[in-house]
């Protein structure tokens, strides 16, 4: 029942104030506006929608942990299992992600680049659900963290400096390089493996961060 | 039984201090009252109690498995549900220790809510939400109820029949926390303690009604049972059929419920100066 509950109240979280949908209608324009204004390659097109999905998954998660502080203070409290919460936050934010790939590749059903694309949403939203708090209470910190973290999940960090600690990177850039290299869309499918774990560890960590918060 | 204890617990935000230092028990069988101000730290006091916010020094104590009801104040949830689907949600959460739905038609009925049921809570007026979240906070039969400005949009009525339902839960061994700006005389009497929220200390008040002892009036029926030794320790006149115990005003209406049940007759109280 707490399951059930959780799973209503999320999905109302995430299509309440249409941010989600209009940043999907926006993307559905640019994928079907982008070979005539454009005339890309498809290799290119891929790498700008890895982009766009992962900007994506973290805008929307932003925003749907911003109403989350908003609207459901005391729906913790009556459910009462913090990892109960946050793990079905995470599904719900998943299927998020799942949804955007399919609608944009809904017409090509390859679920290689659906898979991709989830993964890289995935990341976003797990991003957004680590900075949570310090965008809240601290919004200009919130906000530098986001951009800092932007900056290095699409940087080159094949070489450089960057290359020492491409482990601690969100696995976005990678993606893009490697397919940059020429290698075919299944070669991604371990990094988008890499993705999903990533996101699964930045889950754990703000998991065990926020516990206090939830719990005395 | 303690239900609850807070040690040495303050909280600030942003450099102001909500409370301080402050040192709280709640226990089984008893409704605490806690008077403050606006702005005095009652609010962010019950947040933090039920786990909402993390004090900044002190600790908690919360007896094993114990389950929390809680009216905010505000409640900032958007529920497009209807009252009869959001309560019986609500109820489901709380497993099988709930009321059951029978007592959860008994509670919408005697909270007058049995008109607005199919309609969305969202829709509804403040104090007809404010119904809604008293009756969310009761029907998971809490241990430990903390109530922030329960009566708020009630008239004089709702505010009695809440109060019953506070006292039917107090006596069926739940804990209860009020916490209100304003202090009525008329309710007063349903409190077993009372407290004092201000300049970020909580002061237990010891008023004389405290102390305050009640001479309870009954006579004897045919079918009446003899006082047990626990009530006949109050007996101060037995005279033919007339029966008069002098009992401590906070056991005053378990002790007139006990009597009931041994068929004596319930005649008056009359309250003795101290």
């Amino acid at each position: 029942m707490k399951i059930k509950f959780l799973v209503d109240n999320f999905l109302k979280l995430i299509f309440r104030d249409y941010l989600y949908l209009s940043l999907l209608f926006i993307l559905l324009v640019i994928k079907f506006t982008i070979d005539s204004a454009l005339g890309l390659s498809n290799l290119q097109k891929t790498e700008i929608f890895i982009i766009l999905t992962f900007i994506i998954g973290l805008i929307s998660g932003l925003n749907f942990f911003r109403n989350d502080q908003l609207y459901n203070r005391y729906v913790k409290q009556k459910i009462n299992n913090y990892w109960l919460y946050i793990s079905v936050q995470t599904v719900i934010l998943l299927l998020m992600n799942i949804l955007t790939a399919v609608l944009t590749f809904i017409n090509t059903a390859d679920w290689v680049l659906i898979i991709l694309f989830t993964t890289s949403g995935f990341v976003g939203t797990e991003i957004a659900m680590i900075l949570k708090l310090r965008f809240e209470k601290h919004p200009i910190i919130g906000q530098i963290g986001i951009l800092i973290l932007l900056y290095l999940s699409l940087s080159d960090s094949s070489s450089g400096t960057l290359y020492y600690v491409n482990w601690i990177l969100p696995p976005i850039s990678k993606m893009i390089v490697t397919l940059q290299d020429g290698h075919s869309l299944q070669a991604l499918l371990p990094i988008a493996g890499q993705q999903f774990v990533y996101g699964i560890i930045l889950f754990a960590i703000s998991g065990v961060f926020y516990q206090k918060k939830f719990e005395k | 039984m303690k239900l609850l204890t807070a040690k040495d617990l303050s909280l600030q935000n942003e450099g102001y201090f909500a409370f301080k230092h402050v040192a709280f028990s709640l226990y089984q069988d008893e409704i605490a009252y806690i008077l403050g101000d606006n702005g005095s730290g009652k609010t962010q006091f019950l947040d933090t109690l039920v786990g909402l916010k993390s004090p900044d020094s002190g600790k908690i104590e919360i007896t094993p498995k114990a389950r929390f009801g809680y009216l905010p104040q505000i409640n900032p949830e958007i529920i497009t549900k209807t009252v009869k689907k959001y309560l019986h949600d609500v109820q489901a959460l709380s497993g099988k220790l709930a009321v059951s739905d029978t007592q959860l038609k008994e509670l919408v009925t005697y909270m007058g809510m049995t008109p607005y049921l199919d309609r969305s809570v969202q829709q509804l007026s403040l104090g007809l939400k404010q119904r809604v979240g008293f009756l969310a906070a009761v029907v998971g039969h809490p241990n430990i109820l903390l109530l922030d400005e329960p009566f708020s949009f009630q008239n004089s009525e709702m505010i009695t029949n809440m109060l019953d339902i506070i006292k039917d839960l107090r006596d069926n061994h739940s804990g209860i926390v009020i916490a209100s700006t304003v202090q009525d005389d008329s309710i007063v009497s349903y409190f077993d303690s009372n407290y004092l929220l201000k300049d970020n200390s909580l002061i237990k008040v010891t008023s004389q009604n405290e102390s305050t002892h009640y001479m309870l009036i009954f006579t004897i029926k045919s079918n009446t049972i003899a006082l047990p030794s626990n009530l006949s320790q109050y007996l101060k006149v037995n005279v033919e059929n007339l029966i008069e115990l002098k009992v401590p005003r906070k056991l005053k209406d378990s002790i007139i419920k006990e009597m009931l049940e041994l068929n004596y007759n319930f005649e008056g109280a009359r309250v003795l100066e101290n």
